[in-house]
């Protein structure tokens, strides 16, 4: 059964003095979906995330999520932290979120400030590292690892709440192929726990393998196209119109696989 | 200062201020090296520390004697080498430097024309029309009073950085009633510096990769003044994204550590022996 | 402008400091009220800016330095309130990060650039540029003139306040305790490096930031924003100037009645009483310190005259057996830790 977790209603949504980026816009998502926002740079793709992040809050239009009216009154203190809980966030630069002085700390923050037990928090750092393949890294400093390394810290610190839906901002920026895959197969392996994912990319690669939905941004910050992800990719006219792809573009059979 | 200039090129104030970037950076790694490695200092509770190291530099502000200053920083000394921290390096950073500076500056202030009493070293020698230019001992006695004061402060400073994670820092200043927005306003600044240490020292050597020939100091002036703009608007979104993620995981001004901050008997004897060593100081200020 | 900890009497950095105390906790409160929580990292923004260009610094004949500090930009954009607080600020991380002006004198380092420099470049500032938005061409000028003027006003204060240790703290011989050079030289040094170099940088930082910040970014400054809940916003009529700053008033006459407060405690340097003044003092003379100091006095006339070999020697052993006992208080302490360490870790 389908449970709608997002759902937004004629949002409008403009920067401090700036030009409306979102407007009249409608989406819903569904619990376990696994959605990829596509389109050009600037078409409003990392707003439409950190509005459902609850980070920032439109100018008129209906937002709700799971099942409430999400708005600034919303998300005050207390509301605040049990809805960013249940609703992770990755940014697509890693070093804006990793500020403490090792990665155990990091982990720990999050389970922290939710008031868990000391001891009981150490123990969920370890599994979650052990979960992620991070054990190594446990007493570095943050600014001392690679690209990818950071990546899974940020992910494990985000992870360690358990929340239920995972947002990603452009994840495979500054990772390796390497690190590509991995990221491609924890993504696949929370889809199949059932958690929703959420992510906008421009790597096309990873697109067909992760997410089962695809909407895509055109330049006029309007939605045109909603399908599954195997239909939208076929369709490379569109893909050129709205100037995410050249005429060079194509997909390969074993790309769905 | 630094003997490793790293990999600074150029030369000009530009090229000095990145040396300083770079040193800010490796005064992070050092402190995150040495702030957890269970020595002396590491072990004791940041506000006691905090409440030590101020008893020493307000002692050593109000003291005149050139042997309990002294005395001081050799206190100084055996703390960082209880705590393990390197100690040539130590005091490479703590009285290089600054102190140094201070007392060149006031060398003049040591001179005949500033300082009464009897000349010492001559420099340009009396003749006929002139006293000369000379040092008094009471002068010089001034300018290394001054500089060692500097840099007993400098070194005590040093060692509650070097042995204390800032978080920590800022916990203890809580701690003691701060105000909440002062510890936020802090730890944000001390994450911003780095970034605009990193955004702002590719912003340089960008520069300097495409400027030929030496800079000149009317043109470092001149990009300072239009960068500075710049930087700030490109960091600005940067910070906001971090604000924004500290807000995401639950940051509401203050942080929980790992670490509970409890005072034992360990904290209580740090500062019971502390405040018999600086009587042992003062009496020795009388007998020296 | 900062200076170091060596060239500051006690006597004048604390009631420094117990003055500053009350104008930070109205720094905060009013930052809190007016600034907002939406602003807080652009305020610390603005700090770590503050210590970045602090950081670019030339040493000055006196003591000192001269450098921008960008106080009077962060004034522009989010109130001289708020530029209190960054400043101050990145004040405390410079002392404790690079030492740079001293822990004891980090009151009237912030006295100078976190208090005088942003309200007074501020106050011309909004003289000069009158109700125009940020941005226009008279807001430029009065960014760098109030920077221009903010900062000068800060090293006045400062060579003022450098200036006049040696007028009120010498030792008996006339030598001074703490810095030596007077107003005659503390302030003509110091004028010269700020109206000539740092003046004007801090003027066309201030102005040349102000212009990008405006165009790039506008909605930084704190005049551009409607917060929900805002009481009145800075740009207020300069009648009301007065009336809303006058919380600063109190604080300061404490700070210059404190002052010459402790500047009668002045007297000799802490530490080298001799026994008269240590009875009149304390009522007693310590038997132990009568007789050392009657020793002393034996031998200190001579000390001059015949050989100081002995004397040496006496000052040595003093010195060393004093020494040797902090070292064996610290050794001792530092086996107690690492024992207790070991407990600890269980924590």
């Amino acid at each position: 059964m389908n449970t709608t977790i997002f759902k937004l209603e004629d949002l409008t949504f403009s920067y401090p003095m700036g030009e409306p980026v979102l407007s009249d816009f409608s989406l819903s998502i569904d619990k376990g979906q696994r959605v990829c926002i596509l389109g050009a740079n600037g078409c409003g793709k990392s707003t439409l995330l950190k509005i459902l992040a609850g980070l920032l809050v439109p100018q008129s239009g209906d937002f709700s999520a799971f099942g409430n009216k999400i708005n600034a009154a919303a998300l005050k203190k207390d509301a605040a932290r049990s809805y960013h809980r249940r609703v992770g966030y990755i940014f697509q630069d890693s070093d804006v979120q990793l500020f403490s002085s090792n990665v155990r700390e990091e982990l720990a923050f999050g389970p922290l400030q939710l008031g868990l037990p000391k001891d009981q928090v150490l123990s969920k750092v370890d599994d979650m590292a052990g979960q992620l393949g991070i054990e190594k890294l446990l007493d570095k400093p943050p600014y001392h690892l690679s690209g990818g390394e950071k990546k899974k810290v940020a992910i494990a610190s985000v992870l360690i709440t358990d929340p239920e839906v995972l947002i990603l901002d452009e994840p495979t920026n500054d990772l390796d192929p390497r690190s590509q895959t991995w990221l491609l197969k924890l993504l696949r392996g929370l889809g199949a726990e059932g958690k929703t994912l959420i992510f906008a990319t421009h790597n096309l690669e990873l697109v067909p393998h992760v997410a089962d939905r695809a909407v895509l941004f055109g330049e006029d910050h309007r939605i045109h196209a909603d399908q599954p992800v195997r239909q939208l990719l076929s369709d490379t006219a569109m893909l050129q119109r709205v100037n995410l792809v050249d005429e060079h573009f194509h997909t390969h059979p074993w790309d769905f696989e | 200062m630094t003997r490793n200039k790293s990999n600074v090129s150029g030369s000009g104030f530009i090229a000095g201020t990145l040396s300083r970037f770079s040193r800010l950076f490796e005064n992070e790694l050092y402190c995150e090296r040495y702030a957890a490695n269970g020595r002396l200092l590491q072990s004791l509770d940041p506000r006691f520390k905090i409440v030590v190291v101020l008893a020493y530099m307000i002692y050593g502000n109000f003291v005149s004697n050139i042997a309990v200053l002294v005395g001081i920083a050799i206190v100084a000394a055996m703390y960082a080498g209880a705590s393990g921290l390197p100690l040539c390096d130590f005091i490479r950073r703590t009285w290089l430097y600054l102190p140094l500076i201070v007392f060149l500056f006031s060398l003049p202030g040591a001179t005949g024309f500033f300082s009464g009493g009897a000349p010492v070293l001559y420099l340009v020698p009396a003749s006929a029309g002139s006293r000369g230019l000379y040092f008094t001992s009471a002068g010089l006695l001034m300018a290394l009073r001054v500089s060692l004061r500097t840099g007993d402060s400098l070194s005590f400073a040093f060692l509650l950085l070097m042995t204390t994670r800032w978080s920590d820092i800022t916990g203890a200043l809580r701690s003691m009633h701060l105000p909440e927005i002062f510890v936020t306003v802090l730890n944000m600044a001390y994450r911003y510096i780095f970034l605009i240490a990193q955004i702002g020292t590719s912003m340089m050597q960008a520069r300097h990769i495409r400027t030929i020939g030496r800079i000149r100091p009317a043109s470092d002036r001149r990009f300072v003044s239009n960068s500075a703009g710049q930087l700030f608007v490109r960091v600005h979104q940067m910070s906001e994204d971090i604000y924004s993620a500290m807000k995401l995981r639950g940051y509401d001004g203050s942080m929980i550590s790992l670490r509970a901050m409890k005072a034992d008997t360990l904290d209580w004897l740090f500062l019971l022996i502390n405040l018999v060593i600086i009587l042992i100081l003062n009496l020795g200020g009388y007998i020296l | 402008m900062h200076i170091p900890d060596g060239y500051l009497a006690p006597q004048t950095t604390i009631p420094v400091i117990a003055g500053m105390i009350p104008v930070w906790a109205i720094a905060a409160k009013k930052v809190k009220n007016r600034v907002g929580e939406k602003n807080l990292p652009v305020l610390s923004l603005g700090a770590a800016f503050s210590f970045t260009i602090m950081m670019m610094n030339v040493p000055v004949a006196g003591g000192s330095s001269a450098h921008a500090v960008g106080a009077v930009l962060i004034a522009i954009l989010l109130g001289p309130w708020a530029a209190t607080v960054a400043v101050s600020a990145a004040l405390l991380i410079q002392a404790l990060v690079f030492g740079d002006g001293g822990i004891l004198a980090f009151g009237m380092n912030c006295l100078n650039m976190a208090v005088v420099m942003p309200f007074s470049g501020y106050f011309v500032y909004k003289i000069i540029t009158g109700g125009n938005s940020p941005g226009t061409a008279r807001s430029l000028i009065g960014a760098a003139v109030g920077g221009f003027a903010g900062i000068n006003l800060a090293a006045l204060l400062a060579a003022f306040e450098f200036g006049i240790q040696p007028v009120l703290f010498t030792a008996a011989d006339g030598t001074a305790l703490y810095c030596p050079y007077p107003l005659s030289v503390s302030i003509p040094a110091m004028m010269f490096a700020h109206l000539l170099v740092a003046g004007p940088l801090e003027g066309a930082v201030t102005s040349a930031a102000v212009a990008y910040i405006a165009k790039a970014a506008p909605q930084i400054f704190l005049e551009n924003q409607t917060l929900p809940d805002a009481p009145d916003t800075p740009e207020a009529d300069s009648k009301g100037f007065f009336r809303r700053y006058r919380a600063l008033i109190i604080p300061l006459v404490i700070l210059i009645l404190l002052t010459p407060l402790g500047l009668l405690t002045k007297g000799t340097a802490w530490g080298e009483w001799s026994a008269d003044e240590l009875r009149s003092m304390v009522g007693y003379v310590p038997r132990g310190f009568q007789s050392t100091a009657d020793w002393w006095q034996a031998i200190l006339p001579d000390y001059s005259a015949s050989g100081g070999g002995s004397q040496v020697l006496i000052y040595i052993i003093s010195a060393a057996a004093g020494i040797a006992l902090i070292a064996l208080l610290i050794f001792l302490f530092s086996i107690f830790v690492k024992k207790k360490g070991k407990d600890r870790d269980q924590k």
